[in-house]
């Protein structure tokens, strides 16, 4: 499956970044719950949790830019992308959930984020077979 | 949903890409309406009858 260099849909340098902002997101978050553990009574404490909404924000408002700039084609890509990826991730989120109740896994929020991305770019992938 | 796009851009001796920046949509969403691949919305459709000056039922055609 080969994605198209000259396609809007997905830039493979734009892809890159998307997997390393992750990274460091997933990095970043660990620290902070490291520190919120170790520091129960630092006065950081607040804006150390809330601190990754502020990312995920800056996140959702570079995606909804980057989406005006397709054409309509790539929009329909990105919609069953995110649609695969949406719907895959609440599978697998609740499949987590009902694995944790039993006790079976241990509860890492912080790490849902990684099924989530590459369901995206399993999605990502399948809508531009589809539409090659 | 079948179309002449190809033929019709290989009559103008267009390149893929030079068809896309007159439709301004990407080189691949025109790949995929030759191919078949992908039906254009009405607006785009326009804009290829408007490019082509036919009319959008001599350039689309319905298979059902």
């Amino acid at each position: 499956m080969s994605i198209p260099a000259d396609s809007t849909a997905i830039r493979p340098r734009v892809l890159l970044k998307v997997l390393i902002g992750a990274a460091i997101y997933v990095a970043a978050v660990r620290f902070l719950m490291w520190f919120v553990e170790n520091h129960p009574d630092s006065r950081w404490r607040i804006p150390a949790v809330v601190a990754p909404i502020a990312a995920t924000g800056i996140l959702v408002a570079a995606a909804m830019l980057n989406a005006r700039g397709m054409d309509e084609r790539d929009l329909r890509v990105h919609l069953e992308a995110l649609a695969f990826g949406f719907l895959a991730s609440l599978v697998f989120v609740t499949t987590y959930s009902f694995l944790w109740l039993a006790g079976v896994v241990s509860m890492q929020f912080e790490l849902l984020s990684i099924p989530m991305v590459i369901f995206w770019i399993l999605g990502l992938g399948v809508a531009l077979w589809r539409y090659r | 949903m079948k179309n002449r796009l190809r033929i019709l851009r290989a009559e103008r001796e267009w390149s893929q890409q030079e068809l896309a920046d007159r439709l301004h949509v990407s080189r691949q969403t025109v790949n995929s309406i030759e191919n078949g691949r992908y039906d254009p919305t009405l607006p785009l459709a326009f804009r290829i009858a408007r490019v082509f000056e036919q009319p959008i039922e001599t350039i689309f055609e319905d298979e059902a």
